[in-house]
């Protein structure tokens, strides 16, 4: 097990190279100047040159690069040239909003799209069964900005009891982790409807029931933990996407998340701002992988990392 | 396992709500909260070239003269001032009370070491060319009384003193090396209480300040970059001053009985730019048949929905030394003639090309105006572009432009920088390739004369030129609208767009 998770981590330094010169490549190759956005639309030719010199834009591209990996393996993923901050910074400062938005969400989702398939599988085809389906169904088509903008709208507009926007306490995370939550959900219900059902109807539980086990414990423990598989997938990668920032949602709800410094980096051609965070999200996404591929062998034995 | 597994989880949950604990920004009693579509970038007045950075300098720092509600020129730590008759100098005599609030004196020696900053080009600062272009020297008359002398003579010098960039900084922090942008030290009536990146800016009261302890305790500055969220916001009371509001937004706004909107004319224009290097384009006609062809006034009623008018000349009717010269009728018959004279077939093929969402209702203009045109027989090829592409497409000589949907905001308020850069032959903004000798003399003439009058006579003569020659098309100059909540006042907003919230307090 140990051995295993030393070398998915030893795994991610090439991943995470790759990663860094795609992103290197990718925004260079973008048309647009860091310079002029920095320099201002009033500014004239030699403001511009004056600020392509400052902030390094002079040198030839792999020179850029080198520094980039330098600074990289000295743990300086480099200085912000919209703020002139240090990127790692800027991303500490926004990573706490991006991880709780993320954790509420998901519990969210955890709850209401497990039970929600759950029960449609235990009672397919019945009316509780459909109507869960159809909700579903309008969760999974709805986009999560409008979903959001509607829950604004109902929440602290017209009963105003939770702010609309930002993120300096609990109370401004409620709706938006309920926009993100929500939607997602949607898609878990009808995994998990979908995959318990399969599991259901195989002999070991019928088995169980017929030795006698209570219902509730046929469904939860015996099922259940064979249908688990798929939806700690979808957990998984939910998760880590959500990580990713849930840029919709963050500037729909004015938090300050990974997501909307991306958009404002790329705005910006906020170079190290840009690569340094898209790094930063690629090793957050592994792990989440890694964590996901361990939990694997805690609900299901027979998966086994020696 | 299972269970300690899960306890962990609850445990991190927990810890990480508690680092988002409510912090006091709240929007009551004497603090206020003010939400624009983005954060400030930098606290350096003389490295600042954007809108929100500006707005929270101004509170921060006090330049020698500023602009009054009706954008004048007034003292503010000049007490007067002496323009040399040839526009070759100015004298400024500066208050005696004034202290930085690190508590540093104000005196001229201070005035001299902030213009060095910003003239010295090592320092690569963003505003570096607004005073290099035209300041040579500063020179310590005495211990109250600062001289700059120009290069040349230099008319408008008193509105390049009272833009944002003139802000001064304590000499104090120059020497320092301080980081003027995140730690700034200014003399102003606010200073930085506490700044958390894209999250908000804090601005304190400064209980020294020399024009006397203003009445609000805090200033916070947010950035809510969704338009609708920064409407519901301020309806619902979670802040008290937004700008700018969605034209759509307007309207509804209006009604709210707890919000005032305030509109206010701007500097800033919107037009499209011909490329007169392009061959089609090199007859005037067919450049003033494409002015004949855009009905202004339903762009301005029906786009803009009112926020904002015709534009009369190639700058903004506040800004000084305008004067109107005129509009191009809304009249296609006389476009399609003057094609015909000029030899444009039916179904020539242009560009147009705008960015989307630079600039208030840029793309619906811009789609508008492609309808126009095509209704005079050209084949309109329509293409929106992200903000920072466009920038660069204008900066690039083999881009080959047809018409580009472009906006100037004048920010100093004088008629020079809305014509300098704009219109003459090696003008640094000069996206239309224009070029008449005429033009360029009578500017440079404005440029050296220091009496207004003259020059809005000069500026006259040039933009009924410019108007005749239609290097653009011309359409609108903007309004800005504020929303303010009923209970504060004293918010009023400059030519240039800035929010100014010195005088505001709660009722």
């Amino acid at each position: 097990m140990i051995s295993y998770i030393l070398k998915r981590l030893l795994q991610m330094i090439p991943t995470l190279i790759g990663v860094s010169i795609i992103v290197f490549i990718l925004i260079h190759s973008v048309p647009g100047d860091p310079a002029r956005m920095v320099a201002g639309p009033e500014a004239n030719e030699q403001d511009i040159e004056r600020v392509r010199d400052r902030l390094g834009l002079n040198d030839p591209l792999h020179i850029q690069y080198g520094n980039y990996v330098i600074g990289l393996l000295k743990g300086d993923l480099g200085t912000s040239m919209r703020s002139d901050r240090p990127v790692l910074e800027e991303i500490l400062t926004r990573f706490p909003t991006t991880i709780i938005l993320t954790t509420m969400a998901i519990i969210i989702m955890v709850i209401i799209g497990l039970l929600a398939g759950i029960f449609s599988a235990t009672k397919p085809n019945s009316l509780l069964d459909n109507t869960t389906m159809m909700f579903s169904l309008f969760g999974i088509s709805m986009p999560v900005f409008w979903l959001g903008l509607m829950l604004i709208l109902a929440f602290s507009y017209y009963i105003p009891i939770l702010p609309s926007g930002g993120n300096s306490g609990f109370k401004h995370f409620i709706l938006p982790a309920f926009a993100v939550g929500l939607s997602s959900s949607a898609i878990l219900a009808r995994l998990t409807r979908s995959s318990l059902l399969e599991v259901i109807h195989q002999d070991y539980v019928r088995t169980a029931r017929a030795k006698g086990v209570k219902e509730r414990s046929v469904i939860f423990v015996h099922a259940l933990k064979n249908a688990l598989i798929p939806i700690i997938t979808i957990i998984g990668l939910e998760f880590g996407s959500l990580l990713g920032g849930a840029v919709l949602t963050e500037t729909v709800f004015s938090m300050n998340g990974i997501g909307r410094f991306i958009i404002q980096s790329i705005q910006f051609r906020d170079y190290p701002a840009i690569q340094g965070s898209i790094l930063f999200i690629a090793t957050i996404f592994v792990i989440v992988n890694l964590i996901v591929d361990l939990c694997y062998s805690l609900v299901d034995p027979r998966v086994k990392y020696d | 396992m299972k269970r300690n597994l899960l306890f962990v989880l609850f445990c991190i949950v927990l810890i990480l709500s508690a680092c988002g604990s409510e912090n006091g920004s709240s929007s009551k009693g004497n603090d206020i909260v003010v939400a624009f579509g983005s954060e400030p970038i930098t606290l350096d007045p003389q490295d600042a070239n954007d809108a929100v950075s500006n707005q929270a300098n101004v509170l921060l720092y006090d330049k020698l003269v500023t602009f009054d509600k009706e954008n004048n020129v007034v003292p503010e730590l000049a007490t007067k001032w002496e323009a040399a008759e040839d526009a070759t100098g100015i004298t400024f005599t500066l208050r005696e009370d004034v202290t930085f609030q690190d508590g540093t004196p104000f005196n001229a020696e201070a005035v001299k070491i902030n213009f060095e900053r910003i003239l010295d080009e090592e320092n690569k600062l963003s505003r570096h060319s607004l005073y290099a272009d035209f300041i040579e020297s500063v020179i310590v008359d005495s211990e109250y009384q600062v001289t700059f002398k120009f290069k040349e003579a230099f008319g408008p010098a008193l509105s390049s003193f009272a833009h944002g960039a003139g802000g001064i900084i304590s000499p104090k922090a120059i020497k320092d090396n301080a980081d003027i942008g995140k730690q700034p030290v200014g003399s102003g009536p606010y200073k930085l209480k506490k700044w958390t990146p894209g999250t908000e800016l804090v601005l304190e009261v400064n209980p020294e300040y020399w024009g006397g302890k203003k009445k609000l305790d805090t200033i916070t500055f947010k950035p809510v970059p969704e338009n609708s969220s920064r409407t519901i916001m301020l309806e619902n009371g979670e802040v008290d001053v937004i700008a700018p509001i969605a034209t759509q937004d307007i309207e509804r706004l209006k009604e709210n009985k707890n919000v005032t909107v305030n509109t206010t004319p701007i500097y800033r224009t919107i037009y499209i730019t011909i490329n007169q290097s392009n061959p089609i384009f090199e007859n005037v006609k067919v450049r003033q048949a494409l002015n004949y062809a855009v009905d202004k006034n339903t762009l301005v009623d029906k786009i803009l929905l009112g926020q904002g008018k015709v534009a009369e000349a190639a700058i903004g009717s506040s800004v000084a030394g305008y004067s109107s010269v005129g509009t191009y009728e809304y009249n296609p018959e006389k476009a399609k003639e003057l094609l015909a004279e000029a030899g444009i077939e039916e179904g020539t093929t242009i560009k147009l090309w705008t960015p989307d969402g630079r600039y208030l209702m840029d793309s619906k203009i811009a789609e508008f105006i492609q309808a126009n045109l095509q209704e005079v027989g050209f084949n309109v090829e329509f293409q929106k572009w992200e903000w920072s592409a466009y920038s660069n497409m204008l900066d690039d000589p083999d881009s080959d432009y047809d018409l580009i949907v472009n906006s100037w905001g004048t920010s100093t308020g004088d008629a020079d920088w809305g014509l300098r850069p704009l219109f003459t032959t090696d003008g640094s903004n000069n996206y239309s390739n224009y070029s008449n000798s005429e033009v360029d003399k009578l500017i440079t003439e404005g440029l050296s004369n220091p009496n207004i009058e003259e020059r809005t006579k000069i500026y006259n003569k040039a933009m009924n030129i410019i108007k005749d020659e239609a290097p653009w098309i011309f359409l609108a100059e903007y309004q800005t609208a504020t929303g303010v909540r009923n209970d504060l006042q004293g918010v009023y907003t400059w030519g240039n767009e800035y929010v100014i919230l010195r005088d505001a307090e709660r009722k």
